[in-house]
């Protein structure tokens, strides 16, 4: 028996998110200690871990931990730090929000920590087995997270909805992974390459990727397996709304990009096409069916919904340019979309959470500062320049049409026209319509309006600045 | 005559009966029970498969301990037989009546095309081909065996090799039909319960790693749920 040569300095990021977890759930042990503490040792962990993943990345890693099993390559690294990132702003938003209400935030950051870290497998996993793993890691934390407000009735409904749903699509996924291991003899996705590269296409092999596209289709929400977005994230607590929107969507991307253009390579003439419908149904449905919501965190479901479909226009050109422009748009999407949520939750009065879009009337006037920032960014959610948001759709949309995929980027053109009318009524409703009331709003939380702060910096940075942020996309697309 | 078709057919349908019984049942406690069923059925597939270790954990954990506690929490529950409301017929149900004969329909496609293509086949076509020494598809699985479970071609060569051929053979002097009787024999051997630890605490040391911690999650998860909250109003 051979014992695994470890080398921990290629873990630094996992390893420290699994340092970080365990003083949380000690430090969670002592009552004199002030809650918000734990909030602080799961965004210092995190920033480390974010420090290490970017070194590595600027340092080209690229090898593998475990035999084989865990890739740490520049492509891991690129979402780890997206990964990171989403958790340290969503813990940020969740200081204030969860000492509205809920005694019970330790297991609260334990699970949010957690939920990274099987995340981070997802991205890295270079084996079917780890990244199953690494998405029930994650999936079990966000079922509980979906369900924490247990006196809140749609906060359970919420939880119950993901957990039947999403272990329905676990099923699929290994039953996939279990059809692939029939057909290639191995669960390793270089060897899967290899041996799909000398044999002829076996149907196990399709049928486990159709299974798989199912499994991805229900973690990322793609039309037809979106049904549980809407109501998720009405349910749940606002703040993880925004998580499970931001970072367990690019991780579900992040496996999704390595198995399809890694393993599944040869078979590229196949799923071609099905991600070519899926990418223009996501589209369509999601943003037509956004122009109809009056309840602003359903809206911001189907928006982000339909913004997966922008996504798999990237996925749809295959190419490296297409992974390049899929990684900077998920970096670019996580980072509007937890601002866009952060918004909603400093936008709540005293008397509950007013979410339906009507009583953002006169917000322009009452609460400037708040409606500029949620305004940037709806306006980079809909994609106009200087944002981030027109920057992630410029480059998947140049690598689809490079691709030759002309008639999918039409499709998306014409969403994203339809994407600026709901997302411009917020603002509309803002600006120019009086308030039928007057509403009691919180007090700003500091906090809350640095999160909003540095979401806006990065949307406008990366908006006028994206070579700096495409540069690193586009040397990390080489798998190991 | 072989027995192993007909074993797997008996316990293929048990398993299949007994999970239709699950489904079935109006009372949860015949439900567990045909669950049970099923669990056992299965344990005989993973037997017929060579893995010994997993049926034995299959039995243990899953037909013993695991449906101990689904029963148990029935009868705390102390739940009757429950009406479930059938869905009426409806777009929707002749959808998935439709869509079920399409996937069985698909099922059986790939059941009866499942060979063709993949690795495994390859190797029994080279090794059908009889007489001929050791075929290079032979050997790359051979080596594919000996990577999975931490085998040296030493230990192949001493310890397997003689109960398929001569004692004084090494792999590369098989011939072919030799060759498809080790392979087939290593396969047999590696559901052993000491390959299966080795295997766990160096190839798949991480996964191993991995599921301790989604266990960890798992609890942490309960716990926070379960927990008596102190009194606050509701926003």
């Amino acid at each position: 028996m051979t014992v695994p040569v470890i080398n921990w300095h290629m873990l630094m990021p996992e390893l420290v998110i699994v340092l970080t977890f365990v003083i949380v759930m000690v430090f969670d042990l002592f009552k004199s200690i002030r809650k918000s503490i734990l909030a602080w040792v799961t965004i210092i962990g995190s920033a480390i871990a974010l420090w290490a993943s970017v070194e590595m990345l600027h340092a080209g890693v690229n090898g593998s931990q475990f035999n084989g099993m865990l890739a740490v390559d520049r492509f891991s690294m690129f979402f780890k730090i997206i990964f990171l990132v989403s958790t340290i702003l969503v813990s940020l938003i969740s200081i204030n929000y969860l000492d509205r209400g809920d005694k019970r935030q330790g297991e609260y950051y334990v699970l949010i920590l957690l939920a990274t870290l099987g995340m981070m497998l997802m991205a890295s996993g270079n084996e079917l087995i780890v990244v199953f793993l690494g998405l029930e890691l994650m999936s079990l934390s966000l079922y509980v997270l979906a369900g924490y407000f247990r006196s809140v009735q749609v906060s359970s409904e919420a939880g119950m909805k993901y957990l039947l749903l999403g272990a329905f699509a676990s099923g699929f996924f290994l039953y996939g992974i279990a059809l692939i291991y029939g057909g290639a003899g191995t669960t390793s996705i270089p060897e899967i390459a290899s041996v799909l590269e000398d044999g002829e296409k076996s149907p196990l092999m399709l049928a486990g990727m159709f299974l798989l596209i199912v499994g991805f289709g229900f973690k990322v929400a793609l039309v037809p397996f979106h049904q549980w977005a809407p109501d998720v994230y009405e349910g749940a607590p606002t703040t993880i709304a925004a998580f499970i929107s931001a970072g367990p969507k690019a991780a579900g991307f992040a496996a999704f990009l390595r198995i399809f253009t890694s393993a599944l390579e040869s078979l590229q003439p196949e799923w071609i096409v099905v991600i070519v419908i899926l990418a223009a149904l996501t589209m369509t449905v999601g943003n037509v069916i956004a122009t109809a919501q009056s309840n602003i965190k359903r809206m911001l479901a189907y928006s982000s919904v339909a913004h997966a479909g922008y996504v798999l226009v990237a996925l749809a050109a295959a190419n490296k340019d297409g992974i390049s422009s899929a990684m900077l748009y998920l970096l670019v999407y996580c980072v509007m979309n937890i601002g866009a949520f952060a918004a909603v939750i400093l936008a709540t009065t005293e008397d509950g959470e007013n979410l339906k879009i009507s009583d953002y009337a006169g917000l322009g006037f009452r609460k400037p500062l708040l409606a500029l920032f949620l305004s940037i960014m709806l306006v980079s959610l809909a994609g106009f320049p200087p944002t981030a948001g027109f920057v992630g759709k410029f480059y998947v949309f140049r690598s689809a049409v490079d691709a030759g995929h002309i008639w999918l980027v039409v499709i998306a053109a014409i969403n994203t026209a339809i994407s600026a009318f709901y997302y411009l009524r917020v603002v509309v409703v803002m600006y120019m319509q009086e308030p039928d009331e007057e509403l009691e709003y919180h007090a700003y939380p500091g906090l809350l309006v640095f999160t909003l702060l540095l979401a806006t910096i990065g949307v406008v940075l990366i908006g006028v600045l994206p070579s700096y942020f495409l540069g690193p996309a586009q040397i990390s697309t080489q798998f190991f | 005559m072989n027995a192993e078709p007909i074993l797997f057919i008996a316990f293929g349908a048990l398993a299949l009966i007994g999970a239709v019984a699950v489904i079935g049942f109006k009372n949860p406690v015949y439900s567990a029970i045909a669950l049970i069923v099923t669990f056992f059925a299965q344990a005989g597939l993973f037997i017929l498969l060579g893995a010994h270790f997993v049926a034995a954990v299959q039995v243990i954990v899953y037909a013993g301990a695991i449906m101990v506690l689904f029963l148990f929490v029935i009868m705390l529950l102390n739940l009757g037989s429950v009406d479930v409301d059938r869905p009426k017929a409806g777009i929707a149900k002749g959808a998935a009546v439709i869509l079920g004969i399409v996937f069985a329909l698909e099922g059986v496609y790939i059941a009866v095309n499942a060979s063709k293509g993949t690795a495994v086949a390859r190797v029994k076509r080279e090794s059908a081909v009889g007489g001929g020494s050791i075929s290079a598809m032979q050997l790359k699985e051979l080596n594919k065996i000996q990577a999975t479970y931490q085998l040296t071609r030493d230990e192949i060569d001493t310890e397997y090799v003689p109960k398929v051929a001569a004692a004084d053979k090494t792999v590369e002097d098989l011939t072919a039909d030799e060759a498809r009787t080790l392979i087939q024999t290593l396969q047999g051997e590696m559901g052993k319960t000491e390959r299966i630890g080795t295997v766990l605490f160096s190839k798949f040391l991480l996964p191993f790693e991995v599921t301790s911690l989604i266990l960890l999650a798992a609890l942490i998860g309960v716990i926070a749920l379960v927990k008596r909250e102190e009194p606050k109003e509701v926003s």
